[in-house]
């Protein structure tokens, strides 16, 4: 997304720079928040990952206004994890609505959970420690979480190195996207990754031993911090017949830079010949929703299905990095298009 | 064909070069010439094409992709309305990419007896079908994935009367396929028009013919010429008629009887623009060729621009049976084929109207300034 061709000194500064744009540009435009997450969170120092689950009971736990950091507030000169959670009612009739979670800027790093399930990571935690105190968190939250009677429990696991830590400043809210496509089938969550190529085909990967990486999400903040170049996502979903007879569509979100989709083995979109002159010639491909038809016979009604995406980045951030994924029939997925040049209009 | 009824829905004239005018007289030179070197293949031919129908307007349209939107009877009242030419970004379909259909109705009162006549469908990024009637008329690019686009290309394509419902509803449908940026029908002219020029021919050829490529490497042909059972529509370019990035060396032919009103005598056959290099039999005997001197007057290169027309010696026609009209074209590179008419059987002296008719070709962007600043 930042192309990066000169070198030495230009260089270095213009791939800082880059980077902190990247960090400005790498949102969706129309969001809107629905609910302030400002004020009290419960808090507590230590590190267990059960208190991520939505049942943990945090009543004995102190209060923290959010944001601020914690040495302001009581716990000066600790350094090292703490969690923090809060409750969030949900607003009705948004229930269909694809929701992110800002956080401001967290000093160091920080993994965050919506109902017992992770949604995103920023920063790498120890041993292989790398700060993102100077990122701006908005995590998309994937359709599949279910919102316990409209609720979404927030747990936010966060280490800090050394000087301020926690929620430092920023907007600390939920929201919607307007503009997002509801699909059918929600693909977001967990796909397995790795760096490098791939042939596409299944048979020929042993992905199963691959690392885990949230979709969609940046690489850069899932623990690929500075990868540029090619990588390999998948993911598999099993159809129990829902969608027979229906032509399909498969939404993959905004990619940065290229992609090439297989599903089943064969291969079914990409946004250009898949090659660092396409990327640099497109440069704003990565702001691109995929939409990707699907040729007739190739999706596995009853059963599982296997898919393959290859990206490559061309500098900056890299990956599935937002928006719907997941399978919508066409019917609906015009009817998406045609709601949106009306409100245009 | 002078003194039959025709049905003329507007009366516009359309030379290609006319069109060139207008462009070099915008106000943005520089524009004007990046436009002109684009495109400067396909449109620096000054066929006299005549409309018959104007297509340009509203058409229905939908973003998504399914072959039954191809038929005459589907119902698309609830389709969105989009003028045509204009990308669908500009019409408010703003980042999409993907397939869209568009869809246009024609509705005829009586016989058409026109002809070969054509459907211009103006400039399309970056992939498309066009069909007629729930046929397959025109093809140009090559449908995902992976496509290769075609978003240069001026398209021509047959127009066949015999797939016409001269008495009710016609339905022009085109399946198009874009990857990025801009997409759909984004520049014209649009419409359904003849070569006025064809008139001067004695017998015409135009229509499918056989045709055979000879090539080394293995070449799948588009669905286009597998449906018309291994024809091609003569003329227009075989990019556009199943051969997408097709180079090398192809074999047309057709058979046709001579009709007794036709005097052999001074007697010529012409087959309009060809792409590059053509080397023309009847019966077996080498009538012509653009290699040879005579035809190509010194010019070494652009045999594209040249109009062929070839003596054919007295003894070589048949009148008891078919003749057989063979062609064969090397293309070394960009688009190929016999791609411009008319084509047909021609008196000496109707083929010096012709090559009257048809303003010179220029051969190079340069020589065409020169050819407009001059004359």
């Amino acid at each position: 997304m930042h192309k990066i061709k000169d070198l030495g000194m230009v260089r270095m500064v213009i791939f800082t720079m880059s980077l902190l744009l990247a960090f400005q540009d790498a949102m969706p435009q129309d969001l809107e928040n629905v609910v302030d997450l400002r004020g009290s969170w419960k808090f507590s120092i230590g590190d267990n990952i059960e208190w991520s689950q939505p049942d943990y009971d945090d009543n004995h736990w102190e209060t923290i206004k959010v944001p601020g950091s914690w040495e302001g507030q009581g716990f000066y000169g600790y350094d090292g994890y703490v969690w923090y959670r809060t409750t969030a009612l949900l607003p009705s009739g948004l229930e269909q609505a694809t929701y992110y979670l800002k956080l401001g800027y967290i000093d160091d790093v920080d993994e965050v959970f919506v109902n017992g399930y992770k949604i995103g990571q920023t920063g790498q935690f120890p041993p292989d420690y790398s700060t993102a105190y100077n990122a701006h968190r908005v995590y998309p939250v994937p359709h599949k979480i279910d919102f316990y009677d409209g609720k979404m429990i927030i747990a936010v696991r966060v280490f800090d190195e050394g000087g301020e830590g926690g929620f430092i400043h920023g907007d600390i809210s939920i929201a919607i996207d307007r503009s997002s496509i509801n699909t059918d089938l929600n693909l977001q969550g967990e796909w397995k990754f790795k760096t490098g190529i791939c042939s596409g085909i299944p048979d020929e990967m042993d992905y199963q031993d691959w690392d885990e990486i949230i979709v969609p999400g940046t690489w850069e903040d899932q623990g690929y911090k500075h990868y540029d170049g090619k990588a390999c996502y998948v993911t598999e979903f099993e159809l129990e017949g829902q969608f027979e007879g229906d032509r399909m569509v498969l939404i993959l979100g905004r990619i940065d830079d290229l992609d090439m989709v297989y599903l089943n083995g064969i291969l079914i979109g990409q946004s250009g010949e898949f090659s660092e002159v396409t990327a640099y010639d497109r440069s704003d491909i990565y702001k691109t929703i995929r939409g990707y038809y699907i040729p007739p016979g190739i999706l596995n009604d009853e059963g599982k299905n296997v898919m393959v995406v290859k990206v490559l980045d061309n500098g900056g951030l890299g990956g599935i990095w937002d928006g719907s994924v997941g399978l919508i029939k066409q019917d609906n997925y015009i009817q998406y298009w045609r709601n949106k040049r009306k409100s245009m209009r | 064909m002078s003194g039959r009824e025709r049905v003329f829905f507007d009366d516009q004239n359309i030379r290609m070069t006319t069109v060139i005018a207008n462009i070099l007289s915008l106000r943005n030179f520089r524009l004007s010439l990046v436009f002109l070197i684009a495109f400067s293949i396909p449109v620096l031919h000054a066929e006299s094409l005549k409309k018959i129908i104007d297509l340009e307007g509203d058409w229905k349209f939908t973003v998504g992709d399914d072959p039954a939107w191809a038929e005459v009877d589907y119902n698309d009242s609830d389709w969105d309305i989009v003028s045509v030419p204009g990308s669908w970004e500009s019409e408010g379909f703003a980042d999409y990419n993907g397939f869209a259909w568009y869809r246009k109705g024609i509705h005829l009162n009586k016989d058409i007896e026109i002809e070969n006549m054509f459907l211009v469908m103006g400039y399309i990024d970056d992939v498309d079908e066009v069909y007629l009637n729930g046929h397959l008329i025109g093809a140009t690019g090559t449908m995902p994935t992976p496509m290769t686009t075609a978003h240069r290309f001026y398209r021509k394509y047959p127009f066949p009367v015999e797939l016409l419902n001269t008495n009710g509803k016609n339905v022009i449908a085109i399946r198009v396929f874009d990857e990025y940026g801009e997409g759909g029908i984004y520049a014209g002219p649009v419409g359904v028009f003849y070569d006025e020029d064809q008139e001067l021919l004695s017998l015409n050829l135009a229509g499918y013919w056989d045709f055979e490529i000879i090539s080394k490497e293995e070449y799948t042909a588009g669905q286009l010429y597998n449906q018309n059972n291994g024809k091609i529509y003569v003329p227009g370019y075989w990019e556009s008629l199943g051969f997408h990035g097709f180079d090398g060396i192809a074999v047309y032919s057709t058979t046709f009887s001579l009709p007794s009103t036709i005097d052999e005598q001074d007697l010529m056959i012409v087959l309009g623009y060809i792409d590059d290099i053509d080397n023309v039999f009847i019966n077996g005997v080498a009538i012509g060729s653009v290699e040879n001197p005579e035809t190509n007057k010194g010019r070494d290169e652009h045999f594209d621009v040249i109009l062929r027309g070839y003596k054919i010696p007295p003894g070589t026609l048949k009148h008891t049976r078919n003749n057989i009209l063979e062609v064969r074209v090397i293309d070394t590179g960009g688009l190929g084929g016999i791609y411009e008419g008319p084509v047909g059987l021609i008196t000496e002296k109707e083929f010096e109207t012709l090559n009257r008719i048809q303003e010179p070709k220029p051969s190079s962007f340069w020589e065409f300034i020169y050819y407009k600043i001059f004359n």
